[in-house]
């Protein structure tokens, strides 16, 4: 473990990235917030946004980062706010929706690799606009580590202010409560249909990286997207058409991602239960090495009775506390033993004798 | 109102530092080094990193993002702390049953914090998307056959059953 510690360099960046989240400025500012560890990033940062924005309708906005110097593991994360407090910054806040995220999320920090043959990175995001037509600010933050992995950066952009207007009565538009999908499985073709409002027909087309428009086959409101090959995104749009002004929805985007793993949770939770009890049966099995359960404030093995060896001076402990207490009915032996030849059992007999007379042999 | 992300970070540590100590106090005990109460702290310190497990595991469940577990890391998670928890269980249990604390008993202890320290590793990789534990598998699971599962619990249970018969006798 402290090889490991002192093989690590420090930094006081993320260089693994938080994870794209919906979350205020205060959370990134907790880390890259803090001038005292952390650098103004070299980046530019530019936001840009339809020229016409309506009042619940959706819109897209793009956040492009150039001259990014970030960490070996490439991740630039940006924030979408709609003010500098760091606090109550969200979007939401101030009643944007988000439909879509760079990641195909609804999150308002987004994370990306950088990749290294490009000069900017662009992150976009399909919001639905507030229904009140005021104007309303929007700004952007990036996050980045170092190539030499060391400080944490962070850049801001211009504050930019969106006017959103009051769409005109019969404007053709999508129904206020439908949403565009946003993420799909590889190899997953997809079919949208569309809700609409004030619309008596429409078309469809897609592209693939900001490529040339390829038209959709539109049938009976709805129309498919060819499948994914690869992981990346896919954006398709229509032309709404009806009695008052045609619109032209925003590019929708919709990312094609690995099939999300998946696992037997029963056989997992079995598992881990079953190696619960192996290993501590594993464990309690390896028994004591000397054979004998004791405690170490078990001291029932050493009292006297089953102490062998400190009794065997009496002739062995099983012995001595297994038999009767041998008594007897002469005097008291003197503390020289019984006099030289003598039994025991003469001595029950005569011992008296022979103590009263070395006693008057004692008084001559 | 507290997030799950948040209790969870808590008693992670509070698992994590307990697991540590144990461990710390296990090598003194394999080195025959360091205070008398070493042995006593080690299994303590055990207990107490084992009894905040639970509310590990129950947090990081509704911290996690998503529903259920959708990550290979998550799984090998489940998989490592499951069996950190037995094995420190054993140890315990191995003591209470009047043990000594030798080197087979303080390695075993120290196995268990190693793998409780690798799933705070992997914990790491899954929020953070770095950890110290370079060589910790990220897209691989060896999950058993139910059958196979259900095979070691019974023996597990065996196992742990007859033990606790034969200490008694």
């Amino acid at each position: 473990m402290v090889l490991l510690l002192l093989s690590s360099g420090i930094s006081t960046a993320n260089p693994g990235g938080e994870g794209d989240a919906l979350r205020s400025m205060e959370c990134g500012g907790s880390c890259h917030g803090d001038a005292g560890s952390s650098d103004i990033s070299p980046s530019t940062i530019s936001i840009i946004v339809d020229d016409e924005v309506w009042a619940g309708l959706f819109t897209t906005v793009s956040v492009v980062v150039e001259g990014v110097e970030p960490s070996s593991k490439r991740l630039v994360g940006v924030f979408l706010l709609t003010n500098e407090n760091g606090a109550k910054d969200t979007p939401a806040h101030e009643g944007w929706t988000i439909v879509s995220d760079a990641n195909g999320g609804t999150n308002n920090y987004v994370e990306l690799e950088y990749p290294r043959d490009a000069d900017s990175l662009t992150f976009t995001w399909i919001l639905r606009a507030p229904d009140a037509p005021i104007e309303h600010n929007l700004l952007a933050t990036v996050h980045h580590g170092s190539e030499d992995g060391g400080n944490a950066f962070q850049g801001q952009s211009e504050t930019i202010v969106i006017d959103v207007w009051t769409p005109p009565e019969n404007l053709a538009r999508l129904a206020a409560d439908w949403e565009p999908p946003a993420v799909r499985d590889i190899g997953e073709q997809t079919t949208i249909s569309l809700e609409t409002e004030d619309v008596t027909s429409f078309t469809a087309e897609y592209r693939i990286d900001g490529g040339e428009p390829v038209s959709l086959l539109v049938s009976d409101g709805s129309f498919t997207l060819p499948a994914a090959v690869n992981p990346g995104v896919v954006e398709w749009r229509a032309h709404l058409e009806g009695d008052g002004p045609d619109q032209t929805t925003v590019w929708f985007r919709i990312v094609a991602a690995e099939p999300a793993w998946e696992v037997d949770e029963t056989a997992l939770y079995l598992q881990a239960f079953a190696l619960l009890f192996l290993f501590a049966g594993l464990v309690v099995m390896q028994r004591p090495s000397n054979g004998v359960d004791m405690k170490s404030y078990d001291h029932t093995n050493q009292v006297p009775a089953m102490d062998t060896v400190a009794n065997s001076m009496y002739g062995g402990a099983a012995e001595i506390f297994t038999q009767p207490l041998q008594t007897h009915s002469g005097p008291p032996l003197p503390p020289s033993g019984l006099p030289a030849g003598w039994t025991m059992e003469q001595w029950q007999h005569y011992g008296q004798e022979h103590l009263d007379s070395i006693l008057r042999e004692g008084v001559q | 109102m507290i997030s799950a992300g948040t209790l969870h970070a808590i008693s992670t540590e509070l698992v994590v530092g307990m697991f540590v100590l144990s461990g710390f106090c296990f090598l003194l005990c394999m080195l025959d080094k360091g205070p008398e109460v070493k042995a006593n702290v080690a299994h303590w310190a055990l207990l107490g990193g084992l009894l905040a497990t639970p509310a590990a595991i129950i947090t990081g469940v509704l911290a996690a993002p998503g529903e259920g577990i959708e990550n290979p890391l998550l799984a090998n998670k489940l998989l490592l702390s499951m069996s950190a928890v037995g094995l420190a269980i054993g140890v315990l249990l191995r003591r209470r049953m009047g043990a000594e604390v030798d080197r087979l008993h303080s390695g075993m202890g120290m196995v268990s914090v190693g793998l409780i320290l690798f799933t705070a590793g992997i914990g790491g990789e899954f929020a953070r998307g770095e950890t110290l534990i370079f060589f910790i598998p990220k897209e691989t699971v060896f999950l058993f056959p139910i059958w196979v599962s259900a095979i070691i619990l019974i023996l597990g249970m065996v196992i742990l059953g007859k033990s606790a018969i034969q200490h008694r006798g």
